[in-house]
C-alpha cells in the first residue's frame, strides 16, 4: 500500500520542480529535491517491503539505558 | 527578508493554542497513570506547563519577531545555532508524526479497520500541508472557527451524559500514591502542555509581542479546564473499567442516547480530527519554515509537500503497535520530550542573558 505514497512523490516532484526552475530558485530546489529524496528512498523501501526500524522502541531502548530504567 | 507576513491577534492565538493542546489529547487522554485522580494530574500538570509557557514567553519577548531558529543563530552563533535547531525542528517533526500517528490508530482500529493507514495519514497531511502553505493567518483563522466548535462539543457531550455519572467512582479523593500522582502530572504536562514549544515558531508572528503569555496562559488554561472536566467525566461514567478501554472517551460516548438517537460517536470522532488537523498543520508549518530559516530559502512553501511526506512516513514507522503507543506516551515520552520543551528554551535563555543579547547587536 506504500505505492500511493510513491506516486504522490513522483506527482509532487513533477508540478513543483518545474515550477522553482522556472523562477531560478535553485537553492531551494536543492532542498526541496534533498527532502523528497529522502521521502522517496523510504516509500521505495517500504514499498518493496523492507522491515524499517520502529522510532518509538529505539528511543525507548536508548533512554533506558541512559538512566538504567 | 521575511518569510511569513502575516500578523496573528491574540484572540486567534488563544484560539489556536487550545486547538492545538486539544489535538491529540482528546485520543489519549493525559494522566491517565493516575486513575480515577487523572483530573488532578491534569490540573497540576497545567500548572507546570504553565511555567514552561512562561519560559516560552520570555525567550519570544526577548527577541521580538524572531522564530526560534534566527533566535539560536543569533544566540549560538550560525553552525551551532543550525545543529541546535535541527534538533528542535527534529522534535517539531517527529512531534507531528506521533500526532498523526495516534490518529491513524484511532481511526483504523475503531471505525474504518479495513482502510490502509498510509491512505489514512497522507489525507489528513495533505489538508494539513494545504492550510500550512497559506501561512499562519490561514491556521488561526482555522482555529477561531474550529476551535468554539469543539469546546462546544466538550461541554455538549459532558451534559448529555448527565445521567450516567456516579460520583462515587471518582472517590476515594487522592487515593493515588503521591509519586505516581506527581509522575502522572508530569506526562500531563509533557504531552500536551509542553508541546507548546512549538509556538517558538509562531508567537514570532503576533502583532503585539507583550501579549504572547497573556495568550498562551489562556490557551492553556482553556485546554486544561476542557481536559480535566474530560478526564473527570470519563472516571465518573466509566469507573475501574476506564483502564480496559485503550480511548476511554470514544467508549463514554458510543453510550449518548438522546430520544433513541445514539451512535454519535462517528460525528464526534470526525470533529475530534479536526482538532489534530490544526496540531499537525501547526507542527507542519513550523517544520517548514524552520528548514526554510535554516537552509537561508526565500519561500518555505516549497517545503511543505516534502516535510508532509516525510511526517507520512514518520508517522507509518511512529509505533509498532497501540500497546508500545501506550507504553511509550506513559512512560518514555515524558523523559524524552525534557530536553526540547525545557533543554533547549531554558538554556537559550540563560546564554542569552549571559551574552546580553539583543541589547548589544543593536
Amino acid at each position: 500500500m506504500p505505492g500511493i505514497l510513491l506516486a504522490f512523490i513522483v506527482l509532487v516532484a513533477v508540478l513543483e520542480i518545474p515550477r522553482l526552475a522556472a523562477k531560478g530558485w535553485w537553492r531551494e530546489l536543492v532542498v526541496f529535491s534533498l527532502f523528497l529524496a529522502a521521502g522517496f528512498i523510504l516509500s521505495l523501501l517500504l514499498t518493496l517491503g523492507v522491515q524499517l526500524p520502529y522510532i518509538s522502541p529505539a528511543i525507548t531502548h536508548m533512554i533506558e539505558r541512559l538512566f538504567g530504567l | 527578508m521575511s518569510l511569513e507576513n502575516g500578523k496573528t491577534g491574540s484572540y486567534g492565538t488563544v484560539m489556536l493554542t487550545t486547538g492545538f493542546l486539544l489535538g491529540s489529547s482528546l485520543v489519549l487522554i493525559p494522566g491517565r497513570v493516575a486513575g480515577h485522580d487523572a483530573w488532578i494530574a491534569v490540573l497540576l500538570g497545567l500548572a507546570e506547563g504553565l511555567l514552561f509557557a512562561w519560559l516560552f514567553a520570555g525567550l519570544a519577548g526577548r527577541f521580538p519577531g524572531k522564530t526560534f531558529v534566527e533566535i539560536a543563530d543569533m544566540v549560538y552563533g550560525r553552525s551551532l545555532g543550525k545543529l541546535i535547531s535541527a534538533a528542535f525542528l527534529w522534535y517539531l517533526l517527529h512531534l507531528g508524526a506521533m500526532v498523526l500517528a495516534n490518529f491513524t490508530i484511532y481511526f483504523s482500529s475503531l471505525l474504518m479497520p479495513e482502510t490502509p493507514k498510509v491512505v489514512f495519514s497522507l489525507l489528513v497531511t495533505l489538508v494539513c500541508a494545504s492550510a500550512a502553505g497559506k501561512g499562519i493567518e490561514v491556521l488561526t483563522r482555522c482555529s477561531e472557527l474550529l476551535t468554539p466548535l469543539i469546546l462546544l462539543l466538550i461541554v455538549s457531550d459532558t451534559l448529555l451524559m448527565i445521567g450516567n455519572y456516579h460520583l462515587k467512582y471518582l472517590q476515594p479523593f487522592l487515593e493515588a500514591p503521591l509519586p505516581r500522582l506527581l509522575w502522572a502530572a508530569h506526562g500531563a504536562a509533557s504531552s500536551p502542555f509542553g508541546e507548546t514549544v512549538a509556538f517558538l515558531m509562531v508567537m514570532a508572528f503576533l502583532d503585539n509581542t507583550r501579549e504572547s503569555y497573556p495568550a498562551l496562559a489562556k490557551g492553556l488554561a482553556t485546554a486544561g479546564l476542557a481536559l480535566a472536566v474530560i478526564t473527570a467525566r470519563n472516571a465518573a461514567i466509566l469507573g475501574p473499567t476506564e483502564k480496559a478501554f485503550i480511548f476511554p472517551s470514544y467508549q463514554v460516548i458510543t453510550m449518548i442516547n438522546i430520544a433513541d438517537i445514539t451512535r454519535v460517536e462517528a460525528l464526534v470522532s470526525a470533529a475530534i480530527l479536526m482538532m489534530g488537523f490544526l496540531k499537525v498543520a501547526t507542527l507542519l508549518y513550523g517544520t517548514a519554515l524552520g528548514t526554510a530559516q535554516v537552509f537561508g530559502l526565500r519561500s518555505y512553501r516549497p517545503l511543505v509537500l516534502p516535510a508532509g511526506i516525510l511526517m507520512v512516513l514518520l508517522c507509518l514507522q511512529a509505533f509498532s503497535s497501540t500497546p508500545d503507543m501506550l507504553q511509550f506516551a506513559e512512560k518514555i515520552y515524558p523523559i524524552y520530550a525534557l530536553p526540547f520543551q525545557i533543554g533547549i528554551p531554558l538554556v537559550t535563555l540563560v546564554v542569552a542573558a549571559i551574552r546580553k543579547l539583543p541589547q548589544e547587536s543593536r
